[in-house]
């Protein structure tokens, strides 16, 4: 079986599955009936064209919550919880929803913000201890709730409902997933629904209410999708991306690489961060017409699943794909993805892992990884981990 | 649990799911052929786990795509 992505050791390390698909079926026709596309001149050319939509998942879980229905299983809540997801839209929806959250978004003078939030973070730390659960995990989330005028000290609850949250952009669910995912949709739904009720002040949630109050744009079920699109995207993404990188570049024996040369992380060693291992893997497109990926045909409405994270592994664009390269350049990864829907929050992510990463070198110089068999996140669209033991001997 | 109850318990919940009658149902079709999509895959998975108390991933519905290689799998899994 090429696509496995379930197998103990493809979830431990899904690349030479990854590698395998470029070299033998580029496109693959899974099992399940989806193409499967590795590598990173089709994925590019699928992400640019317009003979593909974005929505998958959004879908297939309307179609889910219908079918559900009529068995007496009411899965309502995930609607109501993704309806508005940028990532799930098209035009002409897509561009006005995408430009309205942009213009109010015009603050980006966080740099100071997310500092103070990683020094809080890192004051008390002593090794050993979880990088995952006490830095990568924390520190994003903070830093969106500061962004997004929510109290700090909510942080931890949401990012408990933000973890399975993410669920809903996985490939494949059981009944127990989607009853899952529909409790933790509900409770996100009320809180957001609460919140902007009480019309926020502050931050970007007050900013979009204020400007949604003007221009009379979004429904409200819209205004709350849209807040725990922001909420989950600013911060699943980039605790993945501080937790998995670090632990890349400890284990890989370049850490003292970049603690000798931390411009690296101004420059090309950051954009290797995201390229070795970013946290997206697949993103979902459907063909709107008979189309092709290649050689092969795709018919119409055919799910497509595109392995962002392979497409940064083809050594077809990457010489030494599989190696650390700080100084690799050019580096046209699609880690945030490529076109129109190129990821949003793309300065944010990078902003905050190289402040992150900077913070955690100087202060931990000589750190080592002491977990042995790490226990990864069921996903396979978004990777991460769930912990990660360091040592330090300061 | 035997190879010939589970099978004919995938088979009653084919026959649920698609109005064919069970002995129509061939456990060497495809489950596509036999007209399932992703949605009555995750409701009959659902319930083959509750009947017999396993755990199953919704991946390995497609990776034995029929009523009797699925059957194989599970006793192979889960009769130890």
């Amino acid at each position: 079986m090429l696509w496995s992505p379930f197998d103990p050791s493809n979830i431990v390390d899904p690349y030479p599955m990854y590698e395998r698909l470029r070299r033998e079926d580029p496109v693959h026709r899974s099992q399940t009936g989806e193409f499967i596309v590795t590598r990173y001149s089709d994925v590019k050319t699928v992400l640019k064209s317009s003979d593909f939509r974005s929505g998958n998942r959004l879908e297939w879980l309307s179609r889910g919550i219908e079918y559900f229905k009529n068995r007496d299983e009411d899965l309502g809540n995930i609607y109501r919880a993704v309806n508005s997801f940028i990532l799930f839209m098209n035009p002409p929806d897509h561009v006005v929803i995408r430009n309205f959250v942009v213009r109010a978004w015009d603050d980006r003078e966080v740099e100071s913000m997310i500092a103070t939030v990683v020094d809080r973070q890192l004051k008390d730390l002593r090794g050993p201890f979880d990088l995952v659960r006490d830095f990568a995990q924390p520190v994003p989330a903070k830093v969106i709730c500061e962004i997004m005028g929510i109290p700090i000290d909510e942080f931890a609850h949401l990012r408990t409902l933000g973890v399975k949250m993410v669920r809903s952009l996985d490939l494949y669910h059981s009944l127990k997933d989607l009853l899952e995912l529909n409790s933790a949709s509900g409770e996100f739904v009320k809180y957001f629904e609460d919140f902007i009720r009480k019309k926020p002040g502050k931050g970007l949630l007050g900013k979009l209410v204020a400007a949604n109050e003007r221009e009379k744009l979004l429904r409200e079920e819209q205004m709350i999708s849209i807040a725990i699109f922001l909420f989950i995207a600013g911060e699943e993404t980039t605790a993945n991306s501080i937790g998995t990188g670090l632990h890349d570049f400890i284990s890989a024996g370049i850490y003292k690489q970049l603690r000798q040369d931390t411009n690296l992380l101004n420059t090309t060693g950051l954009e290797e961060f995201f390229r070795y291992n970013g946290p997206v893997h697949l993103v979902g497109r459907i063909s709107k017409t008979d189309t092709a990926i290649g050689n092969t045909s795709i018919p119409a409405n055919s799910p497509v699943t595109l392995v962002i994270a392979s497409a940064n592994r083809d050594e077809e664009q990457f010489s030494n794909a599989d190696q650390i390269d700080l100084y690799r350049s050019p580096n046209n990864h699609l880690a945030f993805g490529y076109g129109t829907h190129f990821c949003m929050g793309e300065w944010l992510g990078k902003l905050q892992t190289r402040i992150a990463v900077e913070k955690f070198i100087s202060k931990f110089p000589e750190a080592k990884v002491e977990t042995q068999n790490i226990d990864w996140l069921k996903n396979i669209a978004v990777r991460g981990m769930t912990s990660l033991i360091v040592n330090t001997s300061e | 649990m035997s190879y010939e109850e589970v099978l004919n318990f995938i088979k009653k919940e084919i026959a649920e799911e698609t109005k064919f009658p069970i002995e129509k149902i061939d456990g060497n079709t495809s489950f596509h052929g036999l007209g399932l999509d992703s949605l009555s895959a995750v409701l009959i998975l659902h319930n083959i786990e509750k009947e017999y108390g396993i755990e199953l991933n919704p991946i390995h519905f497609w990776d034995y795509p029929t009523p009797a290689s699925f059957t194989s799998f599970i006793i192979k899994e889960y009769s130890r």
